[in-house]
């Protein structure tokens, strides 16, 4: 039996303009070379990131069912650099506390930068993360998202961190409380500061 | 790796053959955070012990003080033969001394914050890192300004090295960054070599 070997190829691409407008466009050549430099640049780099191989296991079956061997086989290769470079510069960081929230904070931009992730649309969150549905299932066509991101990204290391990390600040600045209440004759959540003490 | 372990054991521990463990002794890889939390577990030495030179008390949760009680020496992890043992399933019954947190996103399961309670918890082969981290983190204390300053000093540092990749030149020759990149899945006929995408119209 012959073995299938796949591969993906770049076809579109979503940009953001200058004056913050979103254009979908046909990959063109230069993006494709865009790409190889990313390709050559990553093994260029020594250690890149951790060869593991995929133990079998219920969910991880799933995954190796479809010749998924290396954890690592679920990036890209540009996606695999600008982790590599995040985490290095993570890595830095002295203060140990710090050092593991910036971590924590790249581990969850994981789950929007791999080739399991798709998308939703524009909209409420444009990318859906990997574990969006419970099976490790590799798409058909994947989305590569923009790691460091930009304004209007979803699921990038900035943006994640001005909603997740500087949001737990605030809450933590001035811990709330939720109650249900009527506005309109709809039922909504309302904000009760001041129950608490700061976090 | 001074428990009194062999490569091997150790290899068989982590899950990876002996070339890799070498790879980490002369430095030429770095092991994954997993691999990291399992090492800990050998030399049954907590971060906080370590950094601290003394024994783990059970009151310290990241850098904050709790009122979580100090575990038993009844709780310890078994060390038989003088050797820490991985994977070992935790006796049925057994019971977690201290204030317990539930994680919604670890399957229910129920974890003691002390580092001597995460410690054990590693004896858990399935168990979530991650959420024990994040946890961690959130209860520990945060300087915000530090935080902000962390992050300014990342994105100065790196930011520019990455967004180098995702950027492209527009049609009236302007640059511009790109949100997403749109792949397809694509496999080589056996029979006459030509690339098939995986949609479903080409199907």
């Amino acid at each position: 039996m012959s073995v299938l070997r796949e591969r993906h190829r770049l076809y579109a691409k979503l940009v953001l303009t200058a004056q913050g407008r979103k254009i979908y466009l046909e990959a063109t050549a230069e993006d494709r070379a865009l790409y190889e430099s990313a390709e050559q640049e990553l093994k260029q780099r020594e250690n890149a990131f951790p060869v593991v191989p995929i133990e079998p296991g219920y969910n991880t079956n799933q995954a190796l069912g479809y010749n998924y061997r290396f954890w690592h086989e679920m990036f890209n290769a540009r996606q695999l650099l600008a982790i590599s470079i995040l985490a290095d510069r993570v890595r830095r960081i002295e203060d140990r506390v710090l050092r593991e929230l910036f971590t924590c904070l790249l581990s969850g931009a994981l789950e929007f930068n791999n080739m399991f992730a798709s998308y939703k649309g524009e909209g409420t969150g444009a990318v859906r993360h990997m574990f969006a549905h419970h099976i490790l299932k590799p798409e058909r066509v994947p989305l590569e998202a923009n790691l460091w991101g930009t304004p209007k990204s979803s699921g990038s290391f900035s943006t994640m961190f001005e909603s997740r990390i500087r949001r737990a600040l605030d809450y933590a600045d001035n811990p709330f409380e939720l109650h249900v209440c009527e506005r309109d004759g709809k039922k909504s959540v309302a904000k009760i500061h001041g129950l608490s003490d700061r976090i | 790796m001074d428990a009194g372990l062999t490569h091997d054991e150790i290899c068989e521990a982590l899950g990876v053959a002996r070339c890799v463990l070498d790879d980490y002794q002369l430095g030429h890889r770095k092991p994954s955070a997993r691999e990291v939390q399992i090492l800990r577990g050998f030399s049954l030495a907590t971060p906080d012990r370590e950094k601290n030179g003394a024994a783990n008390n059970g009151e310290t949760v990241g850098n904050r003080r709790s009122a979580l009680p100090p575990l038993p020496a009844s709780a310890e992890t078994p060390v038989p033969n003088g050797k820490p043992r991985l994977g070992s399933p935790r006796q049925p019954g057994a019971s977690r001394p201290g204030a317990l947190l539930s994680l919604p996103f670890a399957d229910q399961r129920e974890i003691g914050l002390s580092a001597d309670a995460a410690r054990c918890a590693l004896e858990d082969e399935d168990f979530p890192f991650e959420a024990l981290s994040e946890v961690c983190e959130a209860l520990s204390d945060h300087d915000r300004p530090a935080v902000l300053r962390t992050f300014r000093a990342i994105e100065r540092d790196v930011s520019g090295e990455i967004r180098k990749f995702y950027q492209t030149k527009l049609p009236d020759g302007a640059v511009a960054d790109v949100l997403y990149y749109f792949w397809v899945k694509q496999a080589e006929c056996p029979s006459c070599a030509s690339a098939i995408a995986f949609t479903q119209s080409s199907s």
